[in-house]
């Protein structure tokens, strides 16, 4: 059995903005294990980034964790619960223990210091070295990531780097302490497809090397399906479903992921099949449906699925999904006619 | 695809930008966004453009309906060339040609109605005018276009900040259907929309092109919503196009080592697919498009550009004199650099190479790197530049 690195439990978290309370994730639990990635996928909206952002502890104003805990385990055993630190507190874990990456590396890396100055200083905040064995380790590290001849480049500013580079830079940056726990929010989503497959690699490569666990938040199918061992599937805020990355792609069980799999053209079709988009669109999170966040969207409503959002239930030992239709009362023909007329 | 008969001929089309810098513009620094690309576009059919960010796909499109003044070129639009038409006499053609932007939040003007968004075009082209009532004409096209997008009468009065981004791009699609196009330019339609959003457009697109036998031109760089909406595809890199065929034949035998590369980047939504693993890595990052040197644009990152040398005794200095190196070599004692990427290898090089004790050294491919290539059509419909389209395709470089 492998260890256990983070517990995700009940977390709640929302935005009190002047027009009214943004329910941006409305309790979601989950477990992530040594050496695993976790793909979390969803459109935007949906959640996914936000409950990243709660696990690191960075939501501001006017956003709040409301509920929920986030309890980080440690190499040696001991086990954390980050929504009870403060900012302070949290800094020790923050870069040593978990790392993030962006979307825009621009926008993460200072332009005015060279690439240099900022890696020294981020592996000499979080170790003992000194100024020579840090940039020594920098250099390593950026040649690890794949920046052709690192010794002269290391030098330069972050505009200087091609997008390609500077994502690589971010990432080299991110492992420098070797922490447990990678969190990549949308990581090549700013980048072309040939760069894009050379950053997927490189992810797959720190991760079949070193024990790290590796978070990837996505909106790109495909891109899960490259790198990710699991997946949970999140829309409006909660999990609709999670298993592990072969659940997910050959046995959807949620009527939502299912949507999303004819929503985009497949690989593998000889012949040219019409796309069967999920009608409507993505709800309102100040405002969200009562009951099952993708009732209005879905083929299959149900009247109880008006009233009251459904648990996870399990679908096999790897996979969960909260749709009604997998509970026991289910009708094996509901009559979604009755049910539509109702919505 | 049976008449192919063209309705728009690209011929030889040039679009660059004066980015000289220095005091009078000394350091002259031309950025060749679009470089002497020919195509077709037959009538009814969708032309799919793709390629990575900066490649000029979308100067493309916005050239062809001279939202930009081509620097040379034809444009060949039912059979008059737009680019010696002087801009007072272009409305007619404006008219014909319509576009859809890929940002459905910048691209619609936020101070007016949708209604007055889609009559714009209307009273613009004056295409009621010679109605009884042109007023209730308009009015009455208004709402049929709003329905046949799958918006609502109620809709007409509303601003576009009342929209989610998929129904702006809704608004966005009967815009460019109220005038009645011919052909219409869609620039990375979807690329801003969710994944469930998405399918909804392409759907709507394909179905406005079977009943109206609209010619789109579609421009973005989701390589597996091109592969389903095109009949035909366009690659381009660094301004040049690489490869033009026909939608199946591309994806299933991609000649171009770009494309190959491109396509084998594509991530596929299945885990366990045959293909895994077979992916090609392209080396480097996109070069600029400033002031190109006269060769491949693509041959520093190609794969087969390079030629392996192996070290046999005698030969090895004979084989990589007045070559250019691939690699950079630093002398694994003493770190010292002996040669750069890219850079000629004098004899002096050269002994200092096989004296490194290096087994073998990797040399640039000579035509790759001092001729660009021609589009040629290598077989009916499958046009590639590349020197060595055959010799790839064969298996014999």
């Amino acid at each position: 059995m492998k260890k256990k690195v983070l517990e995700v439990k009940d977390l709640e978290t929302s935005f009190f903005t002047h027009l009214g309370e943004v329910q941006a994730v409305r309790g979601i639990s989950f477990d992530l294990h040594e050496g695993d990635v976790l793909g979390i996928v969803g459109e935007s909206g949906s959640g996914k980034s936000v409950t990243s952002l709660s696990i690191m502890k960075l939501i501001e104003d006017p956003g709040k964790l409301k509920n929920g805990t986030v309890l980080f385990h440690e190499e040696d055993g001991n086990v954390v619960d980050f929504t009870s630190l403060d900012q302070r507190e949290m800094n020790e874990y923050r870069g040593n223990d978990i790392a993030m990456i962006f979307q825009d590396p621009m926008t993460s890396l200072n332009p005015v210091y060279r690439i240099e100055n900022q890696m020294v200083e981020v592996i000499r905040k979080h170790t003992d070295m000194n100024k020579e064995e840090a940039l020594k380790r920098a250099k390593h590290l950026l040649e690890l990531v794949g920046i052709p001849d690192p010794e002269a480049q290391i030098h330069d500013y972050p505009h200087q780097f091609s997008g390609g580079m500077r994502q690589r830079a971010m990432i080299a940056t991110a492992i420098s302490c070797n922490p447990r726990l990678l969190i990549a929010d949308e990581p090549t989503t700013a980048l072309d497809v040939t760069i894009q497959a050379q950053i997927l690699e490189l992810l797959r490569k720190l991760q079949k090397e070193t024990k790290m666990s590796i978070i990837l938040i996505t909106h790109d199918l495909g891109v899960i399906a490259e790198v990710s061992t699991h997946v949970i599937v999140m829309y409006g805020g909660m999990v609709m479903e999670k298993g592990t990355v072969h659940d997910i792609f050959y046995t959807p069980a949620h009527p939502y992921t299912q949507g999303l799999h004819e929503s985009i053209p497949q690989s593998t079709a000889k012949q040219k099949e019409r796309l069967v988009p999920i009608a409507g669109s993505p709800p309102d999170l100040m405002d969200p449906p009562t009951g099952c966040p993708f009732s209005p969207r879905c083929p299959y409503t149900m009247e109880v699925c008006l009233e009251k959002a459904s648990p996870l239930f399990a679908v096999s030992d790897s996979q969960e999904a909260s749709c009604w239709l997998l509970h026991e009362d289910a009708p094996e023909e509901p009559d979604y006619e009755k049910a539509r007329e109702a919505k | 695809m049976e008449e192919r008969e063209p309705l728009l001929r690209v011929r030889n089309l040039k679009k660059h930008f004066d980015k000289s810098r220095g005091l009078f513009k000394r350091e002259k620094r031309i950025l060749t966004a679009v470089d002497d690309i020919s195509f077709d576009i037959y009538k009814g059919e969708t032309f799919g453009l793709v390629g990575e960010s900066g490649c000029g796909k979308s100067t493309t499109g916005r050239t062809i309906v001279k939202l930009y003044k081509p620097t040379a070129g034809q444009i060949i639009f039912d059979g008059v060339d737009l680019a010696s038409v002087p801009e007072k006499d272009m409305l007619p053609y404006r008219r014909k040609i319509q576009m859809i932007f890929q940002d459905p939040y910048a691209s619609l003007n936020a101070r007016m109605t949708v209604t007055d968004i889609i009559a714009e075009g209307i009273d613009t082209h004056k295409i009621f005018d010679d109605q009884e009532d042109p007023k209730q004409a308009k009015q009455k096209r208004i709402y049929e276009l709003l329905e046949s997008v799958g918006l609502k009468k109620e809709h007409a009065n509303r601003y576009p900040h009342e929209f989610s981004g998929g129904q702006r791009q809704r608004i966005g699609i009967a815009r460019a259907l109220a005038v009645d196009p011919d052909l219409i330019i869609c620039d990375e339609p979807i690329s801003a929309l969710d994944v469930s959003i998405q399918a909804q457009v392409v759907n709507m697109l394909e179905d406005f092109q079977k009943e109206r036998g609209l010619t789109y031109l579609f421009i973005a760089h989701d390589l597996s919503m091109v592969k389903y909406i095109s009949d035909r595809i366009g690659v381009m890199y660094i301004g040049k196009m690489m490869e033009i065929a026909p939608s199946d034949a591309l994806y299933e035998r991609p000649l171009h080592p770009y494309t190959k590369a491109l396509l084998s980047s594509i991530p596929l939504p299945d885990p366990e697919h045959e293909d895994k693993g077979k992916r090609i890595v392209l080396e480097g990052d996109v070069v600029s498009p400033i002031n190109p040197k006269d060769r491949c644009r693509f041959a520093t990152r190609c794969n087969y550009s390079k030629v392996l040398i192996e070290k046999i005794e005698g030969q090895f200095v004979k084989a990589l004199t007045d070559k250019y190196a691939r690699e950079t070599l630093l002398d694994p004692n003493t770190h010292e650099l002996i040669v750069k990427e890219n850079q000629l290898i004098t004899e002096a090089i050269a002994n200092r190479i096989e004296e490194s004790g290096v087994k073998e050294f990797h040399i640039n491919r000579a035509k790759c790197f001092t001729e660009a290539p021609e589009l040629i059509e290598y077989e009916k419909d499958h046009f590639v530049a590349c020197h060595f389209t055959e010799e790839i395709d064969k298996n014999t470089l």
